[in-house]
């Protein structure tokens, strides 16, 4: 049984797009009417995966009526982007489809119609000028059960989440930040214990399978937390009297942020109150005080996959309210996911004096190191509560599943490394990238009357994306030709509290082509600086550029005693990046490329990231 | 070595005239190369030799240092009351001076007491200023250094016709004394 949600599109009356052609309407109206809308409109807000899109550079609408967006949010969608020349970018989606597009550059970014780029990558779009916020939603392409397999595909990846039901009996996917993309329906399915396969938009953000069952069934997933193919293995061999928990994947789709306030650039809040797509937590209060005990009466944990694990918490006691009975939540210093079970006791005598070591996982790639468990006690009830000793910054879901006969439910956590995986422990860091030179000094002069100060700042733009696109918060010492001096430089660092600092620099030496290669710099003797160090030149050596990695030197041998001002000021693990020889001919051609420059700019992050990884 | 060292004696003496001249011959003995910064540290009376950090020519490049700078002594007034402003503007007069083209050192002053020595260059020293990150280290190290022989000097400020600059290139804050730069292997002058 398959369902092909496109096939069925031409045939309705969607709803959607009548809102569209409303709003181009009234979009061109006030176009008429105005004399001056696009500058009303400048700050368009984008919405992927239920939540705004952070950009430095706000998306804006163009004289033409054109929405133009930083390249950078094919990211967002599953894609990457290289540029191809000097007025397009290539656009990779996640799927592995190219096209070139052209773009504009606004403050040296490259930003492309996001309308027709969004819809090359598979989005659906919706455009609300009335609060001028422009929506993406992946598509829902495909759903099919072979072989008690169940396949469901969307034109980006996303985040879901399963779950259990019974009375009826049902396998529940819900898909967020997505588009039903065709009219709610309800297909018979060809499968001898799943009847019906039922669609529909469950909230704006939201869509809903629903697997109409004829008899409680096991079912694993088998894809990512986040993915274009949701894929359930559905096993009618057993009952649930020993249930296996769904693997059951609907993480909060955005990096983990620090709790104090940093500039995030450009960003303005999600229309609604509750950004779709989080995993909808309950508040423990609604929790009625009164209901009979539940008691956990088993945790087990177990691995899935190399980066996916599940801790399973058994409750006895009644299942009536099993969503409405538990809080999930991270917590960090150190970092663990706490899992309160309301108005509950703990009954783990026959396994409590072993349970804590025999969980511990010992493969390298484990995400926790411990589990443990207590009673927690509030105004309102008093809890048991689980808690979940991490290593790595994850993202998680919970899914509840009743037993049988109302005896219990089976909670299982399951948690995945976050969204940028094991590159992505950078998330949340403030990193200060600092171009070098700027305004009146100039740097090093280039061939073509193109200045170092161009250069790195072009290269440390570059590096700012990568790092928003990894979900750190990087604020740069200068994002244009402005004088900046030295100590201002390092003073951000300290200001912001910054986690690292990024100088980014270009060489001139001697005679023409006297010298060439990127060499990274470190503080004197500092052995964490020159770890860093050391793992940024690895991944500038790895680049295929023409500029050959000269690798790391202490700033002691530039200028004995004192070193580089920016580094020697800077409390937090800092480095300075000369990134090639401007009076070289064939680094200069390099550093002169923005296919280049992202190179360079994309394994500086790289090393960050391997460096954080392994702190 | 031999034969830029002796380069350089000959322009100095042309610079400096007979007296100069008659000086060196006299002292023909051994070259007091840059100095100092044992504990104790030795100190030896200034005798007209002194040290200059220049850029390395090509041929130099197997001796030069990470900057692409080389030391070469040479000869000064032995009797010049001021041996490290003697020291600098043999280093400015220098063809392969480091120094931006047209510097002058309008002032200098020793802070005895604290090592401070205070450097007033010309405009030109910022003004002419080209090049990129490893130049500015060649300007400044070789400044550094050239006063690190003298027993009395710790620190160097750096002054602009008078003023404080941020920076010469953009990689190395002026506003506040530089430590200087002294090769703790030889005596240092007295100066």
């Amino acid at each position: 049984m398959v369902l092909m949600f496109r096939s069925l599109k031409a045939a309705e009356v969607n709803l959607k797009w009548a809102n569209k052609a409303a709003a181009l309407i009234l979009t061109f109206l006030a176009c008429a009417l105005t004399i001056s809308p696009i500058k009303a409109s400048n700050n368009v807000t984008l919405i992927v995966g239920g939540k705004a899109a952070p950009f430095e550079v706000s998306p804006y609408v163009a004289d033409d009526g054109t929405v133009m967006a930083p390249v950078d949010f094919v990211r967002l969608l599953g894609g990457y982007y290289s540029v191809s020349g000097d007025s397009d970018v290539l656009i990779t989606s996640a799927t592995g489809k190219t096209f070139k597009q052209s773009f504009e550059h606004v403050q040296d970014r490259f930003m492309v119609p996001l309308l027709t780029t969004a819809e090359q990558l598979g989005a659906a779009t919706t455009w609300s000028p009335s609060t001028d916020t422009f929506i993406l939603q992946a598509k829902l392409e495909m759903a099919q059960v072979t072989d008690g397999h169940v396949s469901i595909a969307t034109s980006y990846p996303v985040y879901y989440k399963t779950q259990t039901l019974s009375n009826p009996d049902r396998l529940v996917v819900d898909i967020f930040g997505a588009d039903l993309d065709s009219p709610a329906a309800t297909i018979p399915a060809n499968c001898s214990y799943v009847t019906h396969i039922r669609t529909g938009q469950l909230d704006p953000q939201t869509v809903r399978l629903v697997l109409d069952l004829t008899h409680p069934i096991h079912f694993q997933v088998g894809s990512s937390l986040q993915t274009n193919s949701i894929q359930l293995a559905l096993n009618t061999d057993q009952t649930v009297t020993t249930p296996v928990p769904s693997l059951s994947p609907a993480a909060v789709p955005v990096p983990p942020q620090t709790a104090q306030s940093t500039p995030t650039p450009s960003t303005t809040p999600a229309p609604s109150a509750t950004p779709p797509g989080l995993i909808p937590l309950p508040p423990i209060t609604s929790v009625i005080a009164t209901a009979p005990p539940t008691k956990i009466v088993d945790v087990q944990y177990k691995s899935v996959s190399s980066n996916i694990y599940q801790v399973v918490v058994t409750t006895s006691g009644p299942t009536d309210s099993a969503d409405q009975m538990y809080h999930a939540f991270l917590l960090q210093n150190p970092n663990r996911l706490a899992f309160d079970i309301s108005n509950s006791e703990i009954d783990l005598a026959a396994q409590a004096k072993n349970l804590l070591v025999n969980l511990l996982p010992t493969d390298d790639n484990s995400l926790f190191k411990s589990v443990r468990w207590g009673m927690v006690s509030t105004p309102q009830a008093t809890n048991a509560r689980v808690v979940i000793d991490l290593l790595e910054p994850i993202v998680y879901t919970v899914s509840t599943t009743p037993l049988p006969d109302n005896s219990g439910v089976q909670y299982t956590i399951t948690i995945e490394e976050s969204a940028a995986g094991a590159s992505n422990s950078i998330a949340g860091k403030i990193i200060i990238v600092d171009p070098g030179h700027g305004g009146k000094d100039s740097g090093a002069p280039g061939a073509g009357g193109i200045f170092e100060k161009n250069f790195t700042l072009a290269i440390a733009k570059q590096v700012r994306d990568a790092l928003i696109a990894a979900g750190a918060h990087p604020i740069m010492t200068r994002s244009d030709d402005t004088f900046i001096p030295l100590d201002d430089r390092s003073q951000m660092g300290i200001d912001n509290h910054a986690d690292y600092f990024i100088s980014i620099h270009c060489d001139s030496s001697g005679e023409q082509n006297s010298h060439s290669g990127d060499t990274v710099y470190y503080h004197g003797d500092d052995a964490t600086c020159r770890a860093l160090a050391r793992s940024i030149a690895a991944r500038l050596g790895q680049l295929d550029i023409s500029i050959q990695s000269d690798g790391i030197k202490s700033d002691y041998v530039r200028f004995p005693g004192v070193g580089f001002s920016v580094l020697r000021k800077s409390p937090e693990p800092a480095v300075l990046v000369e990134c090639g020889y401007v009076n070289d001919d064939s680094d200069a051609k390099c550093l002169e490329d923005p296919g280049s420059q992202q190179q360079i700019a994309e394994g500086i992050v790289a090393g960050l990231r391997d460096f954080v990884a392994n702190q | 070595m031999y034969h830029r060292a002796l380069k350089h004696r000959l322009f100095v003496f042309a610079a400096l005239g007979a007296l100069v001249l008659t000086a060196a011959t006299l002292s023909g003995c051994s070259h007091s190369k840059p100095v100092t910064l044992t504990v104790p540290p030795v100190v030896q009376p200034f005798n007209g030799h002194v040290t200059i950090y220049t850029i390395a020519t090509s041929s130099q490049q197997q001796i030069a240092d990470d900057n692409g700078l080389v030391a070469e002594t040479i000869l000064v007034d032995p009797n010049a009351k001021d041996p490290a402003r003697e020291a600098l503007d043999a280093l400015i007069a220098d063809p392969n001076s480091p120094l931006p083209h047209g510097t002058k050192l309008l002032d200098i002053a020793i802070d005895q007491s604290t090592g401070l020595a205070t450097l007033n260059f010309s405009s030109e020293f910022k003004d002419n200023f080209s090049g990129g990150d490893t130049r500015e280290a060649q300007v400044l190290n070789s400044v550094r250094e050239t006063l690190g022989q003298f027993s009395t000097v710790e620190n160097v400020q750096f002054l602009i016709a008078g003023k404080k600059i941020d920076s010469l290139g953009g990689t190395e804050d002026l506003s506040d004394p530089l430590p200087v730069i002294k090769d703790t292997k030889e005596a240092a002058i007295a100066g």
